[in-house]
């Protein structure tokens, strides 16, 4: 046995027709692969650690596509998920095919010292990059468990790296088609997560992000890591009725509070040397934007509908249902105005299947805004799907929009809201 | 007349053109198969002889000539490789040809000249000619144009680039091997390459420790006794091309 370097093999992995591969001690640059100029960039070393990376990028070579950024682009995907993700997937097909692959490609004490660094910056989502990334790479993998499984958001990141884990072996041969499958799973659930939670009057935020990846990974959970449930189910077609508004509403909903130099209390004393602006005027909001769920898991009848209708003056009052491939959403309220009561009631079938459409509807309504529903959303054909649900909780997070699950408590929610803050 | 092959390789060449041409030149990576080709694709009968020479720096040009030996008391001639080649009208194989020293360069261009002009007058006085039959089949490694003399290069107009392992040789290994070996001795850095009489040592190997040990054991153990240090490099790249790609 001799000191020689441990030259890679990417010629016989490799099944385009490349002649030529240029072999380059990474050193300083990470090791990767080049696949679109046949240069491979691996240490060249005898070490565990480097025949692992050079294995991993042997993997790439024969399993991966030759150009993973225009994939990305192409799947409207951000290039650090899908990296990660196919990261995932070449290091457990390796132990599939029976490659040792125990090593992983740093040492314990790098990946301690590393995995406590991203703890400490507290970037969740990098955490659960890291974690999904180390799947399946041995020494690499178990040590980041035991650093992240006390850290709140590091538990997450780590169940997450199962779950992705799972989705990816949910079929016997995983190929890239997969990758890009899970990917768009992983990266509907990081937009969920890490979206700031909805602050709204009356209603209490539901806090840091950590909170916010645990409840995007809560709905993962729950909607499975099957095949089908990690794929995206296409929203159905929303068709607007826009029956006459033929009721007058008095009323408003909502407050805003607005900064003055005229008052009995100064409230904010910092304005003083800003604008002098040190007290605080609250006036009538406008009116904000509701819209319910009528579909057959809420059970709504119209005497509830109309309670919601009575409870939001001067708001924006919606109700949508679906059908197989399309569904209505009817406005019952709008510019103070109510539809007469032969139109409250569910506009469609008894399905979800826009849900999608609806809620970006509602985006670009007046703040604040309302979503009544039990969070049971369905694509066409009324088909469930974790990256649906996550998807509608996203912009919920993303455009403060409060959801509310029972319709009682969205009626005092709504009556909470219109009264203004003593 | 033969069915034409869907993808022409150099070997497809070679088999064609090794029985109608008298001089030709073999090169390429080594392990490719050339002096299996020289030996034997092309051969005009069963009868005709082959002389087979290996060139070093070291090697005198009467090797290719002849000399005299001592037999029973007495010195007689004896032919050199390539004497004993035109004598016969055989098949000449002159293996590493860029190797020759000056004094077999020389020799070589001579023998290696046109047939009709080529003659020789040996140390025992005789007038020797290339008999009706004769050719000169060269290999070597490496570029032909860099390594050799341009006047001896001018003796081979037929120059033919092996690219490709010959199939034959590839077909020798075990299915699971015979990729690997087929691209692997094609590497142009050399201490990148692994020949395909490396894979089949490994094969071989592994195929008789198999008797003894576990199948893991006498894979690791075959490879490690062939391939060294590269012996993990190799297995794992078997181990991930043996499944689907994509």
């Amino acid at each position: 046995m001799n000191g020689s370097p441990a030259y890679p093999l990417p010629e016989v992995v490799d099944q385009s027709r490349r002649k030529r591969w240029l072999i380059e001690q990474s050193g300083n640059i990470t090791p990767r692969a080049e696949l679109s100029h046949g240069v491979l960039i691996v240490p060249l070393d005898a070490s565990d650690q480097s025949r692992f990376m050079r294995d991993h990028e042997l993997g790439h070579v024969h399993w991966s596509p030759k150009r993973p950024d225009q994939q990305a682009l192409k799947n409207k995907l951000s290039p650090d998920v899908l990296a990660a993700v196919e990261d995932l997937r070449i290091n457990t097909k390796l132990s599939e095919s029976g490659v040792d692959t125990s090593a992983g490609g740093w040492s314990k004490p790098v990946c301690v010292a590393l995995a406590k660094d991203v703890l400490r910056r507290k970037d969740a989502r990098l955490l659960v990059l890291m974690a999904v990334a180390a799947t399946g790479s041995g020494v690499m993998e178990a040590t980041f468990s035991d650093v992240l499984k006390d850290d709140s958001i590091g538990a997450s990141a780590l169940e997450i790296a199962r779950l992705a884990r799972n989705a990816m072996w949910s079929i016997p041969v995983p190929k890239f088609k997969d990758t890009v499958r899970v990917s768009k799973w992983l990266q509907a659930l990081l937009d969920t997560g890490m979206a700031p939670p909805p602050k709204l009057a009356g209603k209490s935020g539901a806090g840091d992000v950590g909170a916010g990846l645990a409840s995007a990974l809560k709905i993962a959970k729950e909607a499975g890591t099957s095949k089908r449930s990690v794929r995206r189910i296409p929203w159905g077609k929303l068709v607007f009725d826009r029956p006459p508004r033929s009721h007058r509403v008095a009323g408003y909903l909502g407050k805003r509070n607005r900064a003055t130099d005229e008052g009995s209390y100064p409230r904010q004393l910092h304005r003083l040397l800003i604008d002098g602006k040190i007290f605080r005027n609250t006036r009538r909001g406008k009116g904000g934007s509701v819209l319910i769920d009528a579909s057959g898991s809420m059970q709504l009848d119209n005497e509830a509908i109309q309670k919601i209708l009575n409870a939001a003056p001067g708001c924006v009052v919606a109700v949508y249902s679906g059908n197989t491939h399309d569904g209505i959403l009817r406005i019952l309220a709008q510019d103070g105005r109510q539809v007469d009561k032969q139109y409250i009631g569910a506009p469609a079938g008894g399905a979800n299947v826009v849900d999608g459409p609806a809620l970006q509807w509602l985006s670009k309504q007046a703040k604040p805004r309302i979503w009544v529903s039990d969070g049971q959303v369905t694509g066409v054909n009324d088909r469930m799907s974790a990256i649906n649900s996550l998807e509608c909780v996203g912009i919920t997070r993303r455009h403060q929009i409060a959801q509310e699950k029972d319709m009682s408590n969205a009626v005092k929610l709504l009556a909470r809201m219109g009264r203004p803050r003593s | 007349m033969s069915k034409k092959p869907s993808v022409v390789t150099c070997w497809n060449v070679v088999e064609a053109v090794l029985s109608s041409t008298n001089r030709a030149l073999l090169h390429g990576p080594p392990g490719t198969g050339k002096t299996f080709a020289a030996c034997r694709l092309g051969l005009t009968g069963d009868q005709q002889k082959v002389f087979s020479i290996t060139l070093t720096e070291e090697t005198p040009a009467a090797e290719l000539r002849g000399h005299y030996i001592l037999k029973d008391g007495k010195y007689v001639w004896h032919d050199g490789a390539a004497i004993a080649a035109w004598r016969c009208g055989g098949r000449l194989i002159i293996n590493e040809i860029q190797r020759g020293g000056p004094d077999v360069h020389s020799l070589l261009l001579n023998i290696t000249d046109d047939l009709e002009i080529a003659e020789m007058d040996l140390p025992s006085g005789e007038k020797v000619k290339p008999q009706k039959g004769f050719m000169c089949v060269a290999t070597m490694n490496g570029d032909p144009k860099e390594l050799l003399d341009p006047a001896l290069l001018d003796r081979f107009p037929v120059s033919i680039h092996i690219d490709k392992v010959h199939p034959e040789a590839i077909n020798q290994l075990p299915n699971d091997v015979q990729q690997a070996a087929e691209k692997t001795a094609l590497i142009e850095e050399e201490e990148r390459r692994i020949s395909v009489r490396a894979w089949y040592a490994f094969a071989r190997l592994r195929e008789k420790l198999m008797k003894s040990l576990d199948e893991e054991q006498a894979v690791d153990y075959a490879a490690r006794a062939v391939f060294n240090s590269r012996a993990s490099d190799a297995l794992d790249a078997l181990k991930i091309a043996k499944s689907e790609a994509g």
